[in-house]
């Protein structure tokens, strides 16, 4: 249980320690989803396979991985990117 | 014509376009990643946009608009233009999304999703107006302090990346928090007590419930938020207790918000609230027999009385 905001601040802050958890030492690079290939299709507005056509990137930041969907006909592995 | 702002590799603004389709309901998507295949121009008559097809849509003409992450952060890699150039035209990108989104806002034709829900409904306050409504792990946020012993997950008040190349996150996690510095701030939360994860995608007044097939003990986590590539994980519909829908219906209410997936954890012991992410993902949630979800955002997203009135409060009860 945490204490209240007043208790808190009454409480003495040790001074910091080197092995003290610091911001960015909990931070992490997410993972990285190579699209390749990947291209886009002006036609539908929606990413598709196309020799020769490729994103202007070829990487996203992805947290969550492809989830699988079945539209026009055909199936596609698409990504949700984002980071919640 | 529905004008969706979004990137072009975001799977549920492909579905939407497929629904689109699907209903003979027009629809112009702009990627921003792909920024430089458009055309764009904007005088004091109003704005244009041309994609590589021909497509076109101008201000007049849009009778939608659904903020779905048009961000470059998602795509960092596009291409062109020296490193300070990048920089200096991702700002403006970004600022140009949030001024189509206000002349939107303006002509009440922006809708479901707020653009900038995330920075008015902070954790902090979604956290206070959520123990009026559910079961809130304890937290606190502040510096200087020395933390008590313990376990504890540290969570951030922002999503914004971190490091000299902004290409780092810090996704919610627990640690030992005595040994956290003081000289910094910090968010941290009492690890619930449940056993298994949930979530629920709120979409204009309806709820759909998803939990983890398998438990944390499982699952060996202490939060499935904890990991990357989540969506490996199998999720299953999740009957919600009795009046929990009714409990987030006057909760989103509260906070003026039409659409946010709500993070919970179940157990014994009950329903425990952890966070609502104004625009959070749904994608691998949604049932490929129908897309139930996508096409709730979609009916919502043509519907009036969902529009962002630019007038949204957090109402809190003191």
């Amino acid at each position: 249980m945490l204490l209240s905001a007043s208790a808190l601040l009454l409480t003495t802050a040790a001074p910091q320690a080197a092995t003290d958890i610091t911001p960015f030492s909990l931070a992490t690079r997410p993972q990285i989803v190579d699209l390749g290939e990947m291209t886009y299709d002006w036609d539908r507005q929606q990413v598709k396979r196309v020799p020769g056509k490729r994103l202007a990137d070829s990487t996203a930041n992805c947290n969550t991985d492809g989830w699988e969907t079945q539209r026009n006909g055909q199936t596609d592995q698409v990504h949700d990117c984002g980071f919640d | 014509m529905l004008l969706l702002l979004s990137n072009s590799i975001d799977g549920t603004a492909d579905m939407i376009v497929s629904l689109c389709a699907e209903r003979g309901e027009p629809v112009f998507r702009f990627n921003i990643d792909l920024w430089t295949e458009y055309r764009f121009a904007w005088t004091a008559d109003g704005y244009a946009f041309n994609d590589p097809t021909g497509r076109a849509v101008t201000s007049d003409e849009v009778t939608a608009c659904l903020w779905r992450r048009p961000s470059l952060r998602d795509t960092p890699d596009w291409e062109g233009g020296s490193p300070e150039d990048r920089v200096a035209t991702e700002a403006e990108l970004h600022t140009l999304m949030r001024e189509i989104a206000d002349h939107a806002r303006a002509r009440g034709v922006l809708r479901l999703m707020e653009p900038t829900g995330a920075r008015r409904v902070g954790r902090l306050a979604q956290m206070r107006v959520a123990r009026e409504f559910f079961t809130v792990p304890d937290w606190a946020a502040g510096w200087g302090v020395r933390w008590p012993a313990g376990r504890r997950m540290v969570k951030r008040l922002t999503t914004e990346g971190v490091g000299e190349d902004r290409d780092h996150y810090i996704f919610v996690q627990s640690v030992d928090s005595e040994h956290l510095s003081p000289a910094w701030p910090w968010l941290l939360q009492e690890i619930a007590p449940g056993t298994r994860d949930a979530t629920v995608v709120y979409v204009a007044g309806r709820s759909f419930g998803f939990e983890m097939e398998r438990t944390r003990a499982e699952l060996g986590l202490e939060d499935w938020r904890i990991r990357n590539g989540t969506t490996s994980e199998p999720w299953r519909d999740w009957l919600l207790p009795d009046r929990l829908a009714d409990s987030i219906r006057a909760y989103m209410d509260r906070l003026g918000l039409h659409y946010g997936r709500l993070d919970f954890i179940t157990g014994d012991d009950g329903v425990f609230f952890l966070e609502v992410n104004t625009n959070g993902q749904f994608g691998w949630l949604d049932d490929p027999n129908g897309w139930p979800i996508h096409n709730a955002v979609l009916d919502a997203t043509l519907d009036p009385a969902f529009s962002i009135r630019g007038g949204e409060v957090t109402r809190e009860t003191l």
